[in-house]
This record gives C-alpha cells, sequence and structure tokens, in this order.
C-alpha cells in the first residue's frame, strides 16, 4: 500500500480509495494529547486528498486502545491536560485540551470503520466509538470503567455511546464499568459487524470499500445530515464531562480506584 | 439486614452499600398518594445516606403494582377539581440522585407500570407483565410514561403499548429493552436486582452520581411536564360515558364498549 504523510505514533496508507490510519503503540495503545493530535491531522488531510473516499481507523498489536495510561501518571497531569508536544505552548496547556483535539476527530467529513480487534477501554472506547461503524470478534472488549477507576466517563461518551446504542444500555456501562466481549458488542448495536479475529481488519476494509464505491459527494453530504451537530454535543459533552474528571482526581476514590485497577482488586470506595 | 427510617407501608433494608426499598399493600399493593410520596421520602432520604450507593426497588407479593385503585376515587387525593397531587409526588421519584434498580416479579400495571419506569434498571422474570392499561380504560396514559417509555424503549415500541394496552410479558420485555436483566421465576427476581445494584455499588460513588447526572439530564423536567398534559387529558376524559363503561368493563373482565364521547 502507498504511504502517505509522516507521522511518529500512526501510519496512513491509501489504497483504492480507502485509507488506512493505523495506530502505532503496541500492544496496548494508550493515547496521550499527541496521538489524538495525529489522528486528527491524519483525518483533516484526507478530507482534503480525494483519492481518500472512506478511512480505516485501527490499532497494531493485542488492545485497540486501552484509554490513558492511568498507572502512568505522565498520561494526563493533574490539570486535565496532557504533556504537551505542540510547538510553542508545551508548558501551559489548557485543562481540557485532550479533549479539544478529541472533538476534532468529530468534524471531518469522511466516513469512517473502525477495526476493533481487541481491548476498547475506557477513554479507548471513546476513540472506537469515533468511526461511523465499528467491525469487532469474539475476542474484542469493550468497557466504559471510568467508575470502577473512581473516575467519570469521558471522551465524550455521555454523548456517542448514548446515541449509538441508547441511554438504557450506556447507563449500565457507565454505572457497572462492566465488560462486555465483541458478540455482546453487535447484539447491543455498539459494533456493527463480527468476524473472526483475524479478518477484522480485512473486514473493515471491505465495508469502507464498498461504501468508496458509493458517490462520494452522496455521502458526504448525507454523512453531514446524519451527524448533524453531532461535533457540537459531543464537545458539550466533553465539558460537563471535563468538570467532573478535574473535581474527581484530586478524591482519594481516585487514587484508590486507580491502584485497585493495578492490583487487581475490588476498590474500596469512600465517597471522599 | 439493619431495618432503616420509619414509614407506614415503606421498609428500607441496608446491606453492603445497597438499600432494598419495599413498598407493600398486599395482595395487589395498589398504590394511592400517600404511598408515593413515602416512596419518594424513602429516596430522598437514602440521597443523605452515605451508606447507601444504589437502590433495589421491590414489592411482596406475586404483583408488582396494580396501580391505583380506579374504582375508588379517593386513592387520586382530589384536592379541588381536577387538581390530583398524585404526580406531584410520583415526578418526586426522579429527583433524586442514586440509582435504582426495580425487582418487577409480577404484573406493572397501569400507574403501577409508570412506578416500575422510574428505576434505572428493571430485572423481570417470564411471569412479570407490563401494561399501560389506560386507554383500555377509557382513560388516558398517566405517570409520566409519555416520556419514560418512549426514551426507554423507543417511540414505536412506547406508541403500541400506549394505543393498544395490551401486556407484555418478561421475556418480551426483555427483548424490547423495557427488562434489562432476565432471569427464572419470580423468587430469581429481588435476589437478581440486589446483584446488579451491588455491582453498581462497587464503583465510585461520586463518578456514579455525577455521570447519573448526566445521563438524566432534563429528565425529571420532561416528566414534569409530561404529567402536566397526561393529567389534562386524564381530567378531560373523567367524565366521559366511555370511562364509567371502561372501568365497569375491566371489573367484568370484558371488552369495552367504546363510542367516542
Amino acid at each position: 500500500m502507498p504511504k502517505i504523510g509522516e507521522y511518529n505514533d500512526i501510519t496512513v496508507n491509501l489504497e483504492n480509495l480507502v485509507a488506512t490510519v493505523e495506530i502505532n503503540r503496541p500492544p496496548h495503545n494508550f493515547f496521550d494529547l499527541s496521538l489524538i493530535q495525529q489522528i486528527a491531522q491524519a483525518f483533516e488531510s484526507l478530507d482534503k486528498t480525494s483519492d481518500c473516499r472512506s478511512i480505516v481507523l485501527c490499532a497494531e498489536g493485542k488492545s485497540f486502545c486501552a484509554g490513558a495510561n492511568f498507572t502512568d501518571g505522565r498520561a494526563l497531569k493533574g490539570d486535565g491536560s496532557e504533556v504537551g508536544e505542540r510547538e510553542g505552548d508545551d508548558e501551559e496547556l489548557p485543562i481540557g485540551h485532550l479533549y479539544v483535539e478529541a472533538v476534532r476527530l468529530f468534524r471531518t467529513k469522511k466516513p469512517i470503520v473502525g477495526a476493533i480487534q481487541g481491548a476498547a477501554i475506557g477513554g479507548g472506547l471513546g476513540l472506537a466509538m469515533m468511526p461511523d461503524f465499528r467491525v469487532t470478534c469474539p475476542e474484542a472488549r469493550f468497557a466504559a470503567n471510568f467508575t470502577r477507576l473512581g473516575f467519570h466517563p469521558g471522551f465524550g461518551l455521555t454523548c456517542t455511546l448514548t446515541e449509538a446504542i441508547g441511554r438504557k444500555r450506556a447507563e449500565l456501562m457507565f454505572y457497572t464499568s462492566r465488560r462486555f466481549k465483541g458478540d455482546e458488542a453487535v447484539s447491543m448495536g455498539m459494533a456493527d459487524v463480527l468476524v473472526p479475529q483475524d479478518q477484522v481488519r480485512s473486514a473493515a476494509i471491505e465495508l469502507a470499500t464498498e461504501i468508496a464505491e458509493c458517490s462520494p459527494l452522496g455521502v458526504i453530504a448525507c454523512r453531514q445530515i446524519m451527524r448533524e451537530g453531532l461535533a457540537d454535543r459531543v464537545s458539550a459533552a466533553t465539558a460537563k464531562e471535563l468538570a467532573v474528571q478535574t473535581r474527581l482526581r484530586d478524591t482519594d476514590d481516585f487514587a484508590e480506584g486507580v491502584k485497585a485497577m493495578t492490583e487487581r482488586r475490588v476498590p474500596n470506595f469512600k465517597s471522599a | 439486614m439493619p431495618a432503616f427510617g420509619s414509614f407506614k407501608d415503606v421498609t428500607i433494608d441496608i446491606e453492603d452499600h445497597v438499600a432494598v426499598v419495599e413498598f407493600s399493600k398486599p395482595p395487589q399493593n395498589f398504590f394511592d398518594v400517600a404511598l408515593i410520596s413515602e416512596i419518594a421520602d424513602a429516596f430522598e432520604a437514602l440521597d443523605e445516606t452515605s451508606d447507601c450507593r444504589a437502590i433495589v426497588l421491590a414489592s411482596p407479593g406475586r404483583i408488582f403494582c396494580a396501580g391505583a385503585n380506579l374504582n375508588d376515587g379517593r386513592d387520586l387525593g382530589e384536592k379541588s377539581p381536577g387538581h390530583y397531587p398524585l404526580y406531584e409526588q410520583g415526578v418526586r421519584l426522579f429527583r433524586t440522585t442514586k440509582p435504582i434498580v426495580g425487582a418487577i416479579q409480577g404484573a406493572a400495571i397501569g400507574g403501577g407500570f409508570g412506578l416500575a419506569m422510574t428505576p434505572d434498571f428493571r430485572v423481570a422474570c417470564p411471569e412479570s407483565r407490563f401494561s399501560a392499561n389506560f386507554t383500555r380504560m377509557g382513560y388516558h396514559p398517566g405517570f409520566g410514561l409519555t416520556v419514560t417509555l418512549p426514551e426507554t424503549i423507543g417511540r414505536k415500541h412506547a406508541e403500541r403499548m400506549l394505543y393498544n394496552g395490551g401486556r407484555v410479558k418478561g421475556e418480551e420485555a426483555f427483548a424490547m429493552g423495557l427488562a434489562d436483566v432476565l432471569v427464572d421465576g419470580p423468587k430469581n427476581v429481588r435476589p437478581a436486582a440486589i446483584e446488579l445494584a451491588r455491582e453498581i455499588a462497587q464503583c465510585s460513588p461520586l463518578g456514579v452520581v455525577a455521570c447519573r447526572t448526566i445521563m438524566r439530564d432534563g429528565y425529571a423536567d420532561r416528566i414534569a411536564a409530561a404529567t402536566d398534559k397526561e393529567l389534562a387529558n386524564q381530567n378531560s376524559l373523567r367524565g366521559t360515558v366511555d370511562f364509567t363503561e371502561g372501568v365497569e368493563a375491566m371489573t367484568d373482565r370484558r371488552l369495552p364498549h367504546f363510542i367516542g364521547a
């Protein structure tokens, strides 16, 4: 496949009108501000590439994306922003910079298929819910495990997950932090196609190719109508989510939740 | 389980951060304004109790709740013509902050169905019955069902239930998303509801309550607005021949002869 663009942590290939954006931080593909920025840049440049009509978002390794790495303090700094790699503002990033970048992912035009071959956990679930469609396999795991960490759902999930699978199911996922397998994800409407694990990416490319065979003007115009207001709703949701996350990050419960997650035990929360 | 609080028809037991709120008016657990008010008092007291992180709403016997007893007009607590405080109390059930699991072991009919829709989640069994039988009685759906039902199961399913007044069994309720957990037999319903509530209680209480506030943003206000409209329709229908016929036919267990007046 012909490679386009140069990025640190992602690879972008374009073939037969379908672009493949692969995250290269195996095995768990933890994200940080820089990774989300790179994906946003790739999507935005593909918007301007007429040879690209649809996009596959996939990841290298065992997990699709295990979210932000909470056990490694560098992933998210105490103020909600992340250690910056952007030119000119590497020290004083505003609170919520990560989500500002995340919202960029919802503002591009071309349809996206997610290839969810493994775990999509926490913020990684947020990233997995960004594409229009998801292809997955029985081995994949979907979990909004925020409340188990003493934290609050983020990455726009209170909007994206609710709109994708309905409020009841989203509430169940948020309040229990429960993990769902790939086949359950499909029956819940969280993923759209179920295939064996070694076929996840090829099936995602197949779906993206089917879309790429349709009128690009028609697809983009229709997607604009179908997603009308979505980026704004996601933006509003991340603002509310971030306000709670910022408050909870200083609690003992958050420290206990992260510790319990590392020690693989039930946390002992104290509401403080 | 240690008992909590002092109520007439409601008991609260808290164990492992889960409060079981049981309302009891056997055999059919008909509600009246006082009962709904007591349940609201219980939920509000539990909001102030840090030992409680999740609530199970349950009732004893074979019937979850058969609604208001329309044969006895006093149950609706009419204060002045057309002023029924029932829904003012009903809306309080939607304004509290802690997640609630409903243990729906049997029939949830009419207003009882409305009460069954106050929890975030419902555990049911094949013996459960859900019915918005208002239109069968020449009446109009109430208790906020015109909002809670479509927001839970989608407008199509909700319209069908509200227009035909039919009974939906536990399995079908589960398939429609009306119930979230289906277990085998009424005796397994409450334990499964407690299990789900415990799963929630193991998560961060601050995170869960904050998230529920976001997920239910505006929900209670939408329900309050809906009950106003519902009550206006109920008031206008209560004086009709069809309402008299509907209630009579329900008592006689026959199909009503409606005339549209």
